[in-house]
């Protein structure tokens, strides 16, 4: 476990931003931090990385306590917060150097990032003068320069074109391969879909739910059961055999509809065939991350209530 | 340590990666350069003393006959008067009058007449004493008419007789065209003022021996000794320019001039002091009987009553006086001290070391810069936003924060180093680099010691730069505690020239206040306005508003302005390791 954030609570003034959150993040797991605008990602961010100090919790990485041992703790974490602001009156090599010199590195080092980010032709150019995405990519050079294995991203896809996301989403994946650890911030849903592994709902300070992507998609009941649509020839009396080994199932629009787990499925289908009953098709029911999120925050409204 | 010499080095590129930064400093540099090599005005050490010493401005020699020839009156004149007496007086002028043209017609010859010739005034002094000596003259050889004319000699026959001598000497001088002998007559002067204080001082300490209670002795005992410490200088200070003959107008002869013109001041201060008795009784007479009668030269030496402000205390006015006396006996002990070491003191010609003295003054340029710098240096960060990626570095704040400090501290440094290091250039071209291994001389306690320039120069330098410090360290903990840039530049300026702005608002109706003002930091911040103020100049005058109202506390208000400075630096830091950061 590269990173571990234990019941992170947090104040500003009397308003509670943060309450109880705990998030880990593995070697080579891409996490997602998902929440609508103002749930408090910034905020946990800064506490993870000691810009802020939180008011109850802790944050452990690679071992090591932000709070008690912060230099030990950031020595192998890269970051981007809020927006990637560099000093613009100077090139972007100057601004790489600036923060080579903190992790006791040198000119070679940022020759290396800035091609790894494709940066190299324009390296020399003031900052003011780049592009929304150029400097995109130069904060998440300066991210990488320490060769980190955490990274933590604060909504990196900002201001990229659909060929930057796609670049910067192979690049974290090959990264992931050397065992980095991922962390992205994000109110995207669809690139959160395609870059993560796992994804953490946060909202109103307070994480709804911390799963993998297969799973927050999945619909499955407190039995973990499945909604499971079945095609067969002879729906009425397929119903009858369902009901009478009891599952829950309906019928409707010439369809099957039946909640079951991936073991008893298998039984399923054997009581079919037993039963000389054809089936031409079977699959469980997804829900798309929208709705998977909208369904989870709008939980946790009813919850908090 | 590394870490922190590393992230110094990373400040300075931000620091310097501005265009302003560099704009700036190139200004800054031409200004201090540009003035340096100003020739300082002669203002304060070219005046001569010799022009007041004579009474000024005199005329040529021709006009001179002009004014004489006028005033001989025709003989028919003489024979038509009847009164024997005003007879008797038309006569004996009008050879003094045809005397004194041969007096002038010989400094003709001599070649005195221009205005710049040190024997034009001492020419015109043989005359304004010779119708005194000639008529001295006349009536001791009992010439034609002395009975009637014996009633214009006012004064006993010694003081004629003294004329005599000296005018002589001052005659032989002119004609051997000598400057140091011309000095021979006011010092037999000195000399005879001398004895007649010290024989005031005998009869004085024999009174009080009679009657120790007789009212103003003490006082009087304790002014004449003051006198006779100060004619002794003056002896001195004579006796150096007769026996190694300083040409006129060199810088010895300068030294001379000045060290007697600030012991003549001493006794005259002495002379016009006021018992407390006097002081609360305008209406008696200054002088306790011993003056009036300590030799026919007393009366020279009487320099009128001074003004007094009615409003003071006699012990306000008592300190006065004897700032006064001090700050003059200083003057006259660097001139003495100069003489017999033979190095020049720093004033009494437009020297190196005179002009670098000014430098001080740029800090009116430096510190406004040095607080602009200090102004964004946290700030800025917030503004950027860039605070972001510099703190989740693995380094701690506080080493964040020092570094920044270090920069901004070694940065002004650097600044006011590099400004002095011009300026000197300059000053060394302009008025030559010799003049820079000559030493500075100061007074303590009565004593004159000497350092070397450069040594002291930077001591100064020093203590002047310490509300700089001050200020930086103030806007910088501004800067880090409100993150606001324009906030920060402004309190930190409003300090600076609250140093000034303090007067303004004491002005009115709290003029007894200002001794009061000495303890609190406001008149400090722009404290090099007055570290020259303690300076003793043989020529010219010091002194700001600030000093001619009270004393400035220098070493009070470095270690007040230090001490602000470092609690500054502490609060920042507290600030800047502990709070959020949003």
């Amino acid at each position: 476990m590269i990173l571990e954030m234990r019941n992170i609570t947090k104040y500003f003034g009397k308003r509670k931003v943060l309450s109880n959150v705990s998030v880990t993040v593995n070697e080579g797991e891409i996490l997602g931090f998902l929440g609508p605008n103002g749930a408090g990602k910034t905020t946990a961010i800064k506490i993870m990385l000691g810009l802020l100090n939180a008011d109850g919790g802790e944050v452990v990485i690679n071992g090591y306590s932000v709070k008690k041992n912060f230099e030990k703790a950031l020595e192998r974490v890269g970051g981007i917060i809020e927006s990637p602001d560099m000093y613009n009156y100077m090139s972007g090599y100057d601004n790489l150097m600036l923060c080579a010199r903190m992790h006791g590195l040198g000119k070679e080092r940022v020759m290396e990032v800035a091609e790894q980010v494709k940066l190299l032709g324009r390296l020399n150019d003031k900052v003011k003068k780049y592009s929304l995405g150029m400097r995109q990519r130069l904060g998440v050079a300066q991210a990488l320069i320490n060769k980190p294995n955490l990274l933590v991203l604060d909504e990196p896809t900002n201001g990229l074109d659909p060929v930057g996301i796609k670049e910067l989403r192979d690049m974290l994946r090959s990264l992931t391969k050397t065992g980095v650890a991922v962390f992205v911030s994000s109110h995207l849903l669809a690139e959160m879909e395609l870059m993560c592994d796992t994804l953490c709902i946060i909202e109103e300070g307070v994480v709804v739910t911390q799963k993998t992507l297969s799973d927050l998609i999945t619909e499955r009941d407190s039995d973990n059961r499945m909604h499971y649509t079945l095609v067969v020839d002879e729906p009425e009396k397929a119903l009858t055999i369902l009901t009478d080994n009891g599952y829950e199932a309906t019928f409707a629009e010439d369809k099957l509809h039946t909640l079951a787990t991936k073991e008893s499925i298998a039984e399923i289908v054997k009581l079919f065939a037993v039963n000389g009953i054809a089936m031409y098709s079977m699959s469980a029911e997804k829900k798309t991350l929208e709705d998977a999120f909208l369904e989870a925050t709008h939980g946790s409204k009813g919850q908090i209530a | 340590m590394k870490m922190i010499l590393t992230l110094t080095k990373n400040e300075y590129i931000k620091l310097f990666g501005k265009k302003s930064v560099a704009i700036l400093l190139i200004l800054l540099m031409m200004t201090v350069f540009g003035i340096s090599l100003i020739r300082s005005s002669d203002f304060n050490s070219g005046y001569y003393y010799d022009d007041y010493y004579y009474g000024g401005y005199y005329g040529t020699i021709e006009q001179q006959k002009e004014y004489i020839n006028y005033r001989i009156v025709s003989q028919q004149v003489i024979n038509a008067t009847s009164d024997i007496y005003q007879k008797a007086a038309y006569i004996v002028y009008n050879e003094i009058y045809r005397k004194q043209l041969e007096l002038l017609d010989e400094a003709l010859e001599l070649g005195v007449s221009q205005r710049d010739d040190w024997r034009l005034p001492l020419v015109m002094e043989i005359i304004n004493y010779s119708q005194d000596i000639y008529l001295y003259q006349y009536i001791k050889n009992n010439g034609e008419y002395a009975e009637y004319i014996s009633g214009h000699l006012y004064y006993p026959a010694e003081y004629y007789e003294n004329l005599i001598t000296i005018q002589s000497i001052n005659f032989i001088a002119i004609k051997e065209d000598n400057y140091a002998e011309s000095q021979r007559g006011n010092y037999e002067n000195a000399k005879t003022r001398l004895n007649d204080y010290k024989e005031a001082l005998v009869k004085a300490q024999a009174e009080k021996e009679k009657d120790g209670s007789k009212e103003n002795i003490d006082h009087t005992i304790f002014k004449l000794n003051g006198m006779i410490t100060a004619s002794e200088r003056i002896t001195e200070a004579y006796k150096h320019l007769l026996d190694k003959g300083y040409a006129y107008k060199s810088t010895e002869a300068r030294t001379v001039l000045a060290g007697v013109s600030a012991f003549e001041s001493v006794i005259a201060t002495y002379y016009n002091l006021k018992s407390e008795s006097e002081y609360n009784s305008p209406s008696q007479n200054n002088n306790s009987g011993i003056f009036e009668k300590s030799g026919p030269y007393a009366t020279e030496y009487y320099y009128g009553d001074e003004y007094i402000n009615p409003n003071i205390s006699y012990e306000k006015y008592y300190k006065q006086r004897m700032a006064a006396i001090s700050e003059n006996n200083d003057k006259g002990l660097i001139a003495l001290y100069s003489l017999e070491n033979e190095v020049t003191e720093f004033s009494i010609a437009s020297s190196a070391r005179d002009k670098s003295l000014g430098f001080v003054n740029l800090f009116w340029f430096i510190a406004p810069l040095s607080i602009f710098f200090a102004s964004g240096m946290v700030s800025k960060e917030f503004s950027t936003k860039t605070i972001n990626l510099l703190l989740i570095r693995p380094v701690s704040r506080w080493k964040i924060l020092l570094s920044k400090y270090l920069c901004l501290l070694s940065f002004v440094v650097g600044i006011i180093t590099v400004a002095l290091g011009l300026y000197m250039l300059g000053s060394g071209i302009r008025l030559g680099f010799s003049d820079f291994s000559q030493p500075f001389i100061y007074v303590i306690n009565g004593t004159a010691h000497s350092v070397n320039f450069i040594i002291w120069m930077l001591g100064r330098v020093i203590l002047a730069s310490i509300p700089i410090i001050c200020l930086i360290s103030l806007t910088f903990m501004l800067s880090t505690v409100t993150k606001g840039t324009a906030v920060s530049l402004i309190l930190g300026v409003l300090t600076l020239f609250s140093s000034i702005m303090i007067f303004f608002v004491m002005a009115i109706g709290n003029r007894g206040e200002f001794e009061r003002l000495t303890y609190n930091p406001f008149p400090y911040f722009s404290m090099w306005s007055y570290v020259n103020d303690k300076i003793v100049m043989l020529t010219g005058y010091s002194g700001t508003i600030f000093s001619e109202l009270v004393d400035a506390k220098i070493l009070y208000g470095a270690i007040l302005l230090l001490s602000i400075a470092v609690i500054s630096v502490v609060l920042s830091f507290i600030d800047f390791t502990k709070k959020d950061v949003k």
